[in-house]
């Protein structure tokens, strides 16, 4: 996995310059004019409401699409072909079927390290270490069809045949959704291990990010509405329409003009069920 | 278990009947929403996926019957989109409108909340709850929360049902997180806040009015 480089212009690893991305069909804008910068192993959780454009950013930092206007640069360089990072980035898909091209488990993991031209017993052994990563069995699952197992299985199954060419970078659709508590306790401390990624996370379920992500971006109608660390939530002056997509806490601490250590003290129980491990 | 009070697997033992008949010769009046959107459209846009739900119709009334739902969902604007255009959100919400405009007697819904915003949430589960006014609608999740919008809450633990009882009665939160359901925190807060008044707190607005008077 490549370290921090210092390349590039201003050492970003990431520039994104008033990019603007469209639909065919839909009138209004997916992206407009979204600015922002990056640095290698930042933590970033870009929240809002359903249909704001996140998971199209995400897109656009894969490089699966190109915007219609303004420009994204990865180290420094313009991004012009689709799919050009393909070996840089992984992306967990919001629906993992998505994902799914082969009929068992061992060959959907490692269809990229076969594409690529990897030794069987290398390919063997990087099978077995991905799968204990992501805490399925690799023995047990090997022979078992993708599209028969559990949500939270093929979700796991998925981040197993992203981490398998380790990409530096992980760029993940919505993965708590859709799990219970154990299934959602075990991604967060997945995603917490892996320190030396730089992880762009896109979720819903707010209560929870401040386990894995520093910085925030809310998005909301393709714009940037508010783009800080965490903590930068409760000083920042916020549309009451927005104060839902808040995690938990901090909507209380708004709502109630409280500091966050005196609301915090209303839950010794913590934030969640997810908490506790 | 969706699948199994839809028929479209049959159980190793015992019985499923809604209304006096098993579930495979009833598939006309209910109706399941899939987990995975993507593995439910038929349509191209999204205006040709809900025709399908009222293909049954006379043709007369399609058009009042699509018209409808869309609205209900809010996505009406949306309706000439290509499905695959929508968002993760959306999509859920065309499901819903796709279930609403085949108007089954039992609806069953897997997960329908999971890749909705809080907002879009709230307003799913009503228009569930709206639905079950004259229908049969189970709801399967894995947020707590949800439970005080049902009737019957049934708590599912390793393939056996530890609880089946009005929501009032659940007196105890662990039998939730046992099970696996997330629990959130103005849950557990609400409960012991609103148990000794002997009411349950619908929301957090509520709770938050409760504990701090936030007007």
């Amino acid at each position: 996995m490549s370290e921090p480089t210092g390349s590039g212009k201003g050492n970003f690893l990431y520039q994104l310059e008033e990019v603007s991305f469209s639909y065919p069909e839909r009138r209004e804008k997916a992206l407009n004019k979204v600015s922002f910068r990056v640095r290698r192993g930042e933590k970033i959780a870009i929240i809002g409401p359903c249909g704001a454009g996140k998971s199209t950013l995400l897109e656009v930092l894969a490089s699966l699409l190109l915007p219609d206007e303004g420009e994204v640069l990865y180290e420094g360089n313009l991004l012009k072909k689709p799919g050009q990072l393909s070996g840089e980035v992984g992306l967990l898909f919001q629906f993992p079927e998505k994902h799914f091209f082969e009929t068992t488990v061992f060959q959907e993991v490692t269809l990229t390290l076969r594409e690529r031209g990897f030794r069987k017993s290398e390919v063997e052994e990087r099978y077995g270490e991905v799968m204990r990563l992501v805490g399925l069995d690799p023995e047990k699952f090997k022979k078992e069809n993708p599209f028969k197992l559990s949500l939270g299985e093929k979700r796991r199954l998925a981040l197993a045949s992203i981490l398998s060419f380790n990409p530096s970078i992980l760029l993940l659709d919505e993965p708590l959704a859709g799990l219970d508590g154990r299934g959602k306790s075990l991604f967060l401390s997945l995603f917490e291990k892996m320190s030396g990624k730089t992880i762009f996370l896109v979720t819903q379920e707010v209560s929870h990010l401040e386990r894995i992500a520093e910085r925030i971006i809310f998005l909301k109608r393709g714009e940037i509405i508010f783009d800080q660390p965490v903590k930068g939530i409760l000083k920042f002056s916020w549309d009451e329409e927005d104060i839902p997509f808040l995690p938990f806490l901090h909507q209380l601490s708004l709502l109630s003009g409280k500091r966050m250590e005196e609301v915090r003290e209303m839950f010794p129980m913590g934030v969640g069920s997810c908490e506790k491990d | 278990m969706a699948r199994l009070l839809l028929g479209l697997i049959l159980p190793l033992g015992g019985r499923i009947t809604f209304k006096g008949k098993k579930p495979q010769e009833n598939r006309l009046r209910t109706y399941l929403i899939f987990e995975n959107p993507d593995t439910q459209f038929v349509g191209f846009t999204l205006r040709e996926d809900i025709l399908f739900s009222v293909s049954r119709l006379p043709a007369e009334r399609r058009e009042e019957v699509l018209i409808g739902a869309l609205k209900k969902v809010g996505l009406f604007e949306k309706a000439h989109l290509p499905v695959n255009e929508l968002s993760g959100g959306e999509k859920e919400l065309a499901l819903l409108a796709g279930a609403f405009a085949a108007s089954p007697s039992l609806l069953v819904s897997d997960e329908v909340t999971a890749y909705l915003d809080p907002i879009s949430r709230k307003k799913a589960i009503s228009l569930l709850k709206d639905y079950a006014r004259e229908n049969l609608v189970i709801h399967f999740t894995s947020r707590g929360e949800e439970i005080f919008y049902a009737d019957t809450v049934g708590i599912l633990n390793k393939g056996s049902l530890r609880f089946y009882q009005p929501a009032e009665i659940l007196s105890n939160l662990s039998l939730l997180e046992e099970a696996g359901v997330e629990v959130p925190p103005w849950l557990y807060l609400s409960f012991s806040i609103y148990k000794e008044r002997g009411e349950i707190c619908p929301n957090l607005q509520a709770l938050g009015r409760a504990i701090f008077s936030i007007s």
